[in-house]
């Protein structure tokens, strides 16, 4: 079949609320240009207060845009025009676009008023809220654009930021390293995301959303069926890179060395909810074979992923695997088709998570303290703040952190009366609806239970106990005396957060979802009504996670405990860089050593070639050295030699002239008396 | 071999000898000396082929104005004993050579060239018939000889007397 | 009566000693002498040439000529050689370069 031409999408005016959008869209962009240029030459505090008073402006202007909206309404435009192509761009504004837009900017709101504390004396600083600005900017791009290549565009953008952020402190080497590694994953799947748009522009003819759900609702295009499927497959792989799925995922955890409010702000709302809110997008274009792929491969991350958070110390990696496995679970749900229950978790999530990372970074914050203090008592610690190892019993020391703690734990593991609890229901249930996905939803619930475990054991050794950081160093006793609660502007974003991981903030309903009040769209009826049996199921499963954590943890051996060789495994991310590194690496590099054995047999034969010319070159040169020159300057020497021997004959004597006429003479006769003969 | 082959090659040999003497010699006056013994060895030479006034006048003319004047020569170039004597001569080979290469063109394409004459020496005295040739049939070369003598010496006179003009408006300007 | 060959060889030789004295010697007496000599050669030559000629005696006259003109050479030559002398102060050839071009 024959590409189809191009397709010119109708231009649609612009509505009111449009422009706001569009304002919301460029206030980052503003403060981005704005506060990159002028760097270090405005005080940190201005800064602070720019930025954050900015994304407080977009949350406000984001919540108006939401609550006016009620149907969607699509504006498009002209973007450029090349011959008879036309390229437009669109921007759509749906509950769901604007839902999402009050989720990252309310996120945004939070992490840059916890920043203003938490960055305040760091390293680089001046360079840290433009960079935020670039990432929210671009991801509310993504959000509102109806054109794939524009979402590109800003997709490309957030790789950009993310890995920016992620080598914030590039000073040190895992860092530098981590944003490297993060780039590279997240563009080896890009790669696929572009071959995706070339196939859908060039079967379909427009890449306007909208327009391509029309298209291919009312079956008006046939594409082959090798085609349909290439496009799908492209697209999920693009968004297992960005959305950190297996075996894509292992980037995620290195990104924990950027700093934490980043952290908090890329796993709660703008990085891996890209892929995701794409996937949404992009619904319709998966076709059922890729469905079962999604839902298979979110399992095995979830899976994969709670048991690697098993055996971690680092507090800030915990939270990340989690983040990989919940984002599993949320692939799971677009796998069974029930996006609103994949957008669900995605919101839901994006609050407990941004509430966990801060009140970790928190205790983390309070760590650096101390470690910065007794540093100016010349005492230098050695350690790793990140290590839940060393922390405890900060409990009564930072209770607001800890309860802040608390409230997103609930929600992540799923008590009731928690937003976790809801979301993971609904996606439970639609996993259960299908009686082929079996195995997955078994492995699902096994997650559940995992994730109880880790958390609780995260919880433990955090905030309960005593501090062992103090138990370890004794100069830092005197420093434990001294904890207490942090800034009110990171505890203010502590409290919003925990707060918003109360199921009526999105449900009166404690025990389903089916009335999403702020989401302004009914869930389809799945969660309660469809089994009494898989709330308790999932409870209880919690439950023993968590019982089971409880009385482990306190058994753990933190330090030299049997290695056995499963665990080593896992710590090493299932071997999936090793697998990239014989798969792709070593390949690559054996291919290319080939070719330089290659290069150098044909360098060789060039060589040889020219060996050959510069061999002739000589004896060309020596034939016309010795050969021509010589038989020249064989002439040029005789005629010197007989110039010279007449010339010494004219030197002014009488007796030269003489000889001369004498011997010419002599010749004469000899010829003359020859002739007599 | 007959008394007059004996005195020819004795009378060869002393003017070859002699020549060779002045060829060798750094004496000028030696080499003086040499030449009055080689030019009397001529005149000899004249006599033993018959002509015995060419000897005569061979004797009276070289001996008696040539080797006088070049006495004279001698006596006037004289600047000091260290100069009296001449130094090493240059490049002799080549210089000899020339003469050598005349010497074999005369050898190998001349005296095969030659008639024989074989007359043996019969007759007496030419003195008579000399000088009757002179004053009838060569007279006129007899004149021109005597007018080119005058030349030579008008001219030689004046060539001398030009340095004695130069020699007084030196000594003026002095 | 003396072959005529051994005349020519004589002369020959003296003359091929006179060319050499003018040739090799840097004392223009000497040079002087070296033309007597070659001269003398010549004369050599004519005189055994007119050995058998009785009539003419062509090759006596030509002689008489000859030192006549030797002569007039030595006188001339030795009027040149005061000048030269007193111009150059030498008679040495060697130092005589004057007919060089440059």
């Amino acid at each position: 079949m024959n590409p189809l031409q191009h397709t010119d999408p109708m231009l649609l005016p612009a509505h009111f609320l449009h422009s706001v959008a569009l304002t919301i869209f460029f206030l980052p962009v503003l403060t981005f240009v704005i506060l990159f240029f002028t760097g270090k030459h405005i005080s940190t505090s201005w800064r602070s207060w720019l930025a954050t008073s900015v994304v407080g402006l977009m949350f406000i202007l984001s919540l108006y845009v939401h609550l006016s909206v009620d149907v969607p309404i699509i504006a498009r435009w002209s973007w450029f025009s090349m011959g008879t192509l036309h390229m437009t761009s669109g921007m759509v504004l749906s509950s769901f676009t604007t839902s999402m837009l009050v989720v990252v900017t309310a996120i945004a709101l939070m992490v840059h008023l916890y920043s203003m504390e938490y960055m305040k004396d760091r390293r680089n600083h001046s360079k840290f809220f433009p960079y935020l600005a670039l990432f929210i900017s671009a991801m509310i791009g993504i959000i509102l654009s109806d054109s794939l290549f524009n979402i590109f565009i800003f997709w490309e953008l957030v790789g950009l930021a993310s890995y920016l952020l992620i080598g914030f402190w590039y000073q040190k080497k895992e860092a530098a390293a981590a944003a490297k590694k993060a780039f590279l994953y997240n563009k080896a799947a890009d790669t696929a995301f572009v071959i995706a748009l070339g196939l859908i522009f060039t079967y379909y003819g427009t890449t306007e959303l909208t327009l391509l759900r029309t298209l291919i609702s009312s079956s008006s295009i046939l594409v082959p069926t090798g085609i349909a499927i290439s496009i799908a497959v492209l697209l999920v792989l693009s968004t297992f890179g960005k959305s950190a799925q297996f075996p894509f995922y292992v980037w995620l955890p290195d990104a924990m060395e950027g700093p934490t409010p980043v952290s908090a702000l890329l796993h709660a709302a703008t990085m891996v909810a890209a892929g995701i809110l794409v996937l949404i997008k992009c619904d319709f274009l998966l076709v059922e074979q890729m469905r079962w792929v999604l839902v298979w491969t979110g399992a095995i991350t979830a899976l994969l992923a709670a048991i690697q958070a098993i055996r971690c110390y680092d507090s800030k990696k915990i939270l990340a695997f989690s983040t990989v496995s919940q984002i599993g679970y949320m692939m799971m749900a677009i796998g069974t088709g029930n996006t609103s229950a994949a957008y669900f978790h995605l919101g839901t999530h994006a609050f407990f998570k941004a509430g966990l990372f801060l009140s970790v970074g928190a205790v983390i914050h309070t760590m650096h303290h101390i470690q910065q203090n007794s540093f100016k008592n010349k005492i230098y610690l050695e350690v790793d703040t990140l290590d839940i190892r060393l922390m405890g019993g900060f409990r009564k020391t930072m209770p607001i952190a800890f309860y802040a703690y608390v409230a997103c734990y609930a929600a992540l593991i799923g008590i009731p009366f928690f937003t976790g609890f809801l979301s993971k229901e609904t996606i439970l249930a639609s996993l259960l609806q299908n009686p082929t996905y079996s195995i997955p939803f078994g492995m699902a619930l096994t997650t559940v239970g995992i994730t109880a475990y880790y958390m609780t054991r995260q919880l433990y050794w955090m905030f309960l106990g005593d501090f062992r950081l103090a138990a370890l160093y004794p100069s830092c006793k005197e420093e434990q005396r001294k904890i207490k609660e942090n800034h009110w502007l990171i505890n203010i974003p502590l409290i919003v957060l925990a707060c918003t991981t109360l199921s009526f903030f999105v449900s009166f309903h404690p025990f389903h979802a089916s009335d999403i009040h702020w989401m302004k769209a009914p869930l389809p009826i799945v969660g309660g009504s469809t089994s009494i049996y898989l709330p308790i199921a999932s409870i209880s499963i919690t439950l023993i996670g968590v019982l089971l954590a409880w009385s482990m943890a306190s058994k753990e051996q933190l330090y030299n405990w049997k290695q056995y060789w499963f665990w080593t495994f896992v710590q090493q991310n299932y071997g999936i860089e090793k697998a990239v590194q014989f798969v792709f690496i070593i390949p690559s590099f054996l291919i290319a050593r080939g070719l330089t054995y290659l290069d150098k047999i044909i360098d060789m034969w060039v060589n040889a070639q020219a060996y050959l010319a510069v061999l002739l070159a000589h004896i060309v040169y020596a034939i016309d050295r010795f050969l021509i020159e010589g038989v020249l300057k064989g002439i040029v020497f005789l005629i010197r030699i007989v110039g010279s021997s007449f010339r010494s004959l004219i030197q002014g004597q009488v007796q030269s002239y003489i000889s001369t006429t004498l011997i010419v003479l002599a010749l004469m006769f000899w010829w003359y008396l020859r002739q007599l003969h | 071999m007959s008394n007059i082959l004996f005195f020819f090659i004795f009378f060869s040999v002393q003017t070859i000898g002699s020549a060779v003497v002045i060829l060798f010699t750094r004496n000028v006056m030696y080499a003086v000396t040499a030449l009055l013994s080689s030019l009397l060895g001529v005149a000899a030479l004249f006599v033993l082929a018959g002509a015995d006034v060419l000897g005569v006048i061979q004797i009276i003319v070289y001996i008696g104005g040539v080797l006088v004047l070049t006495l004279f020569g001698v006596m006037y170039t004289y600047q000091s004993p260290k100069r009296y004597q001449e130094s090493i001569p240059h490049k002799k080979s080549v210089f000899i050579l020339i003469p050598l290469l005349f010497v074999l063109v005369l050898l190998v394409q001349a005296l095969p060239l030659l008639p024989m004459i074989d007359d043996p020496y019969q007759h007496a005295s030419k003195v008579e018939v000399t000088g009757m040739l002179w004053l009838t049939e060569y007279l006129p070369i007899f004149e021109w000889i005597g007018f080119l003598l005058l030349v030579v010496l008008i001219g030689a006179g004046w060539i001398g007397s030009t340095l004695v003009q130069e020699d007084k408006s030196k000594g003026e300007q002095v | 009566m003396i072959p005529i060959t051994l005349y020519f060889i004589v002369g020959a030789v003296l003359f091929a000693i006179g060319t050499t004295i003018v040739l090799v010697r840097r004392n223009v007496l000497f040079v002087l002498m070296g033309i007597e000599l070659i001269l003398n050669a010549a004369s050599i030559n004519f005189v055994g040439a007119s050995q058998g000629d009785y009539i003419k005696l062509s090759g006596q006259m030509m002689t008489l000529l000859i030192i006549v003109i030797a002569a007039c050479e030595a006188v001339v030559a030795l009027a040149i050689i005061m000048v030269l002398f007193k111009k150059a102060g030498s008679v040495d050839l060697m130092e005589l370069k004057k007919l060089k071009e440059f």
